[in-house]
């Protein structure tokens, strides 16, 4: 479980920040996404009742474009969270490390005041402690959205294929444009599901979840 | 870490902390220095991360840790303050006084209970234990933003890092022959102080306080006449002209 990783061996503050730097490239895909899923709705405006098969297609694109840019937000806001946290945590993880110095240094030698010494490691821990399940916090937090969003994405996926379906049922001109906004979704669902995918393993790897 | 008595006097105490034993041969030795009056304590560039642990550990010979409720940085140097992330945890109710200069670097080494107190360009007295300090400008010795502080009922001068001396291992801690000792400050002085106006302002300013010692934060505490022979050196030494 995560709650035993050892975030120190893992290195986990250099994959939280390449991870955040890597998940970034999702926001743009996202409002990539949400920017086809108003051309579809243009089209089909434009197509009127020769399009009307397209409409439910469209409606359902818009909303998938709506929840993935809500998403990506989340997912942006936990990466980074995830990366600010990991990285302060060195602070504290070092606080610990002094700390102990300091104790072993008190012991050496008669300190009149050694007992504060010894209460500020037992702080140090306590605070490092509570750093490490601020980070996993977060980390599973991540976790939870970034499978959300590639389920999301093969919906998105499925959308794409019915959408090219249904595509090539219209006259040639609007055939070519929806079956271009069907393929742009495809292809950006696919990028955000391979980069999540990919950030993901690493994630649960370095998490043992 | 040492720590050697510069002055005491009922509840009014000056230590000095140096010449680590363990210190890594690589870092620079620094004198830490604490004054104590009253129920209160005060840290005068209290170091770098590395010594934080011997610093907590040789206070705490002296003073309960949670008497520490001031701490001063001459300037933005790490050997100064780059303690002050690991301060920021032991330390509670603190206040950091230190340029104003400097605020937005220095709390770039952490600083998120500790309360930063700025230093005008003109200096400031504080009351410790109901005794006063002043911060003395020192600006361009050799921070453009610098201060010394000055104690006059001790008459300590805490100099920074004018009169440092970057002296061998196990050096006394005080200056015993003052013209060998030159040789330990003079590159120093032309390499890190980059202005004579500057230094010439400084020393005028000293020359009006009453010193009975002078404290730098390397190397070794001046006495008596010897503070007087070290204005008049450095008076006549050109300072940034070590790399032509």
């Amino acid at each position: 479980m995560a709650r035993t990783v050892d975030l120190d061996k893992s290195k986990f503050h250099l994959l939280a920040v390449s991870v955040a730097a890597d998940l970034a490239d999702v926001k743009k895909q996202g409002e990539a996404i949400s920017f086809e899923a108003m051309n579809a709705k243009v089209l089909v405006v434009r197509a009127g009742a020769m399009a009307l098969g397209f409409k439910p297609i469209t409606d359902f694109m818009v909303e998938l474009a709506d929840n993935t840019i809500d998403l990506v937000r989340a997912i942006e806001t936990e990466a980074l969270a995830v990366s600010h946290h990991s990285v302060s945590r060195l602070r504290t993880a070092n606080a610990v490390r002094m700390a102990d110095k300091a104790v072993l240094l008190s012991k050496k030698s008669k300190l009149q005041f050694d007992a504060e010494i010894k209460a500020f490691a037992q702080k140090t821990v306590i605070a490092d402690h509570r750093m490490v399940e601020n980070v996993l916090e977060h980390a599973l937090k991540l976790i939870r959205l970034l499978k959300e969003i590639a389920e999301l994405m093969m919906s998105a996926n499925a959308v794409a294929a019915s959408a090219r379906v249904e595509a090539a049922a219209l006259e040639a001109h609007y055939a070519r444009s929806f079956a271009s906004v069907s393929d742009k979704l495809d292809e950006c669902s696919t990028i955000v599901r391979d980069k999540v995918n990919s950030n993901l393993a690493l994630l649960e790897k370095a998490l043992n979840v | 870490m040492k720590a050697t008595i510069l002055y005491e006097s009922g509840d009014h105490k000056w230590i000095i902390f140096g010449r680590d034993p363990e210190k890594k041969d690589k870092i620079v030795d620094t004198n830490q220095h604490m004054v104590i009056a009253g129920d209160e304590a005060i840290l005068l560039d209290p170091g770098g991360i590395e010594l934080f642990a011997p610093m907590l550990a040789a206070v705490a010979h002296h003073v309960p840790i949670s008497k520490i409720k001031t701490l001063f940085a001459s300037h933005q140097d790490p050997d100064i303050i780059s303690s002050l992330g690991l301060w920021d945890q032991v330390l509670e109710g603190a206040t950091l006084y230190a340029p104003w200069l400097w605020e937005g670097f220095i709390r770039h080494f952490g600083c998120d209970s500790i309360e930063y107190a700025a230093i005008p360009d003109e200096g400031m007295e504080i009351r410790l234990g109901g005794r006063k300090l002043h911060f003395v400008p020192a600006h361009y010795l050799h921070a453009s933003g610098n201060f010394s502080v000055y104690d006059p009922a001790a008459k300590i001068l805490m100099s920074g890092d004018v009169g440092a001396a970057l002296l061998p291992d196990d050096a006394p801690m005080f200056v015993e022959d003052f013209d060998n000792h030159v040789q330990y400050m003079k590159g120093f002085h032309q390499r890190w102080m980059p202005s004579n106006t500057a230094k010439q302002a400084w020393i005028n300013r000293v020359r009006q306080l009453d010193v009975e010692m002078m404290s730098p934060q390397h190397g070794a505490v001046f006495r008596g006449a010897d503070i007087t022979r070290f204005l008049d050196w450095l008076e006549a030494l050109d300072v940034g002209t070590a790399v032509q």
